[in-house]
């Protein structure tokens, strides 16, 4: 009992963190194992759409689509916690990066950070990215392109075919992103993703983005935004909130709990919740 | 209300209305073409019934009977069995796929119907399940050339 006694706030915190962490991972490799492609899928259902439209062809509803569908109905009720927890790719990116720190840690030496800000910048690009592919499917080269991706790359490798014949080019794409991936947490997810891309457009309702009560802050603490994988400060609906995966670390790791889910932290339903407790 | 989430369900709204509208006249194109369609085929295939009706048991090029063919796929080899009668493709079916992704091979299997609508393996593949879909195509190939006299 008295053991018990001595653990101080910030050790409950760092064992929340852990928790959470943890069961995060554990998520991330049962989906990694079980439904590995539901990425490539959702993104072939858009992809889809825009080349039958380049065609002009009825649009036709299929697996593809409604997965698409579906996160995106997910996305927008409940903020990306596909992103965080159940795509491949995402997944792939964690692994790569934790053992990138691991071995840094052993070695005792850092590689080089990219500054937030060009991080902020270097966000944009993945809007770029699903112009140029939904483009290319339009004018119906689809095929090219999913011949040099990197998921298809990524997907052989994972049916243990390494033959590189004609698939060259995904191969070198896939190689790049993962030397990326070493770099920064969640490089591909941040700078690459189209899917991501389509995710931060939509309208996830601000009740399910995490928000927080500034004028609690411990002032200049900046805890959760050092935290993040997708360097987003926390505020609610905003330019960049979309960008959340809700790996929901800046929960966790916040001093004064002071994070919460934008309907957690709705002032009158606080004050409501208030008088229950009395 | 938060005006980013405005601009964004307004966004979500003008791209799904622009969707709906498109659909509709895709729709309009497509019964044209449908009807279209419809004379050539029956044009074709009194065309081809003319010919059958005039060729002998040794004038066709396959044998009758089903035929088994295969083909790399996505992730291994892909079995089919094809159906044929005077140089028909009666029936197509898989027998066996054993390494292909499950949501992939049912997009792919539409390639099959087209194969038996046009008579001919020279059709397109299809988009977002192209491995699966040649791999089909090129399994019936190899049946059909199993099949020859």
């Amino acid at each position: 009992m008295e053991q018990r006694k001595t653990i101080t706030p910030a050790k409950k915190r760092m064992r929340r963190k852990k928790i959470q962490n943890i069961v995060r991972r554990i998520v991330q490799v049962i989906f990694f194992i079980f439904l590995p492609s539901l990425f490539s899928e959702a993104f072939s259902g858009l992809k889809g759409l825009f080349r039958q439209i380049g065609q002009g062809e009825v649009l036709s509803w299929n697996a593809f689509l409604q997965t698409f569908v579906i996160l995106s109905v997910i996305t927008i009720l409940a903020g990306r916690w596909f992103c965080g927890f159940a795509c491949a790719f995402g997944s792939l990116g964690d692994a790569m990066y934790e053992i990138s720190v691991w071995v840094q840690k052993k070695l005792k030496k850092r590689l080089p950070k990219i500054p937030e800000k060009i991080c902020i910048a270097l966000q944009k690009i993945k809007y770029i990215h699903l112009l140029f592919l939904l483009f290319a499917c339009m004018l119906g080269v689809a095929n090219v392109i999913e011949n040099n991706s990197p998921w298809a790359a990524f997907s052989r490798m994972r049916m243990l075919d390494f033959n590189i014949n004609g698939y060259f080019i995904g191969f070198l794409y896939l190689l790049l992103i993962l030397i990326g991936m070493i770099f920064e947490e969640r490089f591909f997810c941040q700078f690459l993703c189209p899917l991501g891309a389509v995710f931060s457009l939509l309208p996830i309702i601000p009740a399910a983005l995490l928000k927080r009560e500034e004028t609690n802050c411990i002032p200049n603490c900046n805890a959760c935004k050092k935290q993040c994988p997708v360097h987003h400060k926390v505020e609610g609906a905003s330019l960049e909130s979309n960008e959340c995966i809700r790996c929901g670390r800046c929960i966790g790791v916040c001093p004064k709990s002071n994070i919460k889910v934008g309907i957690f932290n709705n002032s009158v339903l606080q004050k409501y919740m208030s008088k229950l407790h009395k | 209300m938060n005006r980013y989430f405005l601009i964004r369900i307004a966004a979500l709204v003008v791209v799904l209305s622009s969707l709906f509208v498109y659909q509709t006249k895709a729709q309009k194109w497509e019964e044209a073409q449908q009807a279209n369609q419809k004379k050539i085929a029956e044009v074709e295939s009194y065309n081809r019934m003319i010919e059958q009706a005039a060729k002998t048991e040794n004038d066709f090029v396959y044998n009758n009977g089903t035929f088994e063919g295969s083909a790399q796929g996505f992730g291994g080899i892909i079995t089919v069995s094809v159906e044929l009668e005077k140089d028909e493709i009666r029936n197509i079916s898989i027998i066996s796929a054993p390494k292909e992704d499950e949501a992939y091979l049912s997009m792919a299997k539409s390639i099959l119907d087209t194969i038996k609508e046009k008579q001919s393996t020279e059709v397109d593949t299809i988009s977002g399940a192209t491995y699966s879909s040649t791999g089909l195509k090129n399994a019936v190939a190899d049946a059909l050339k199993g099949a020859l006299k």
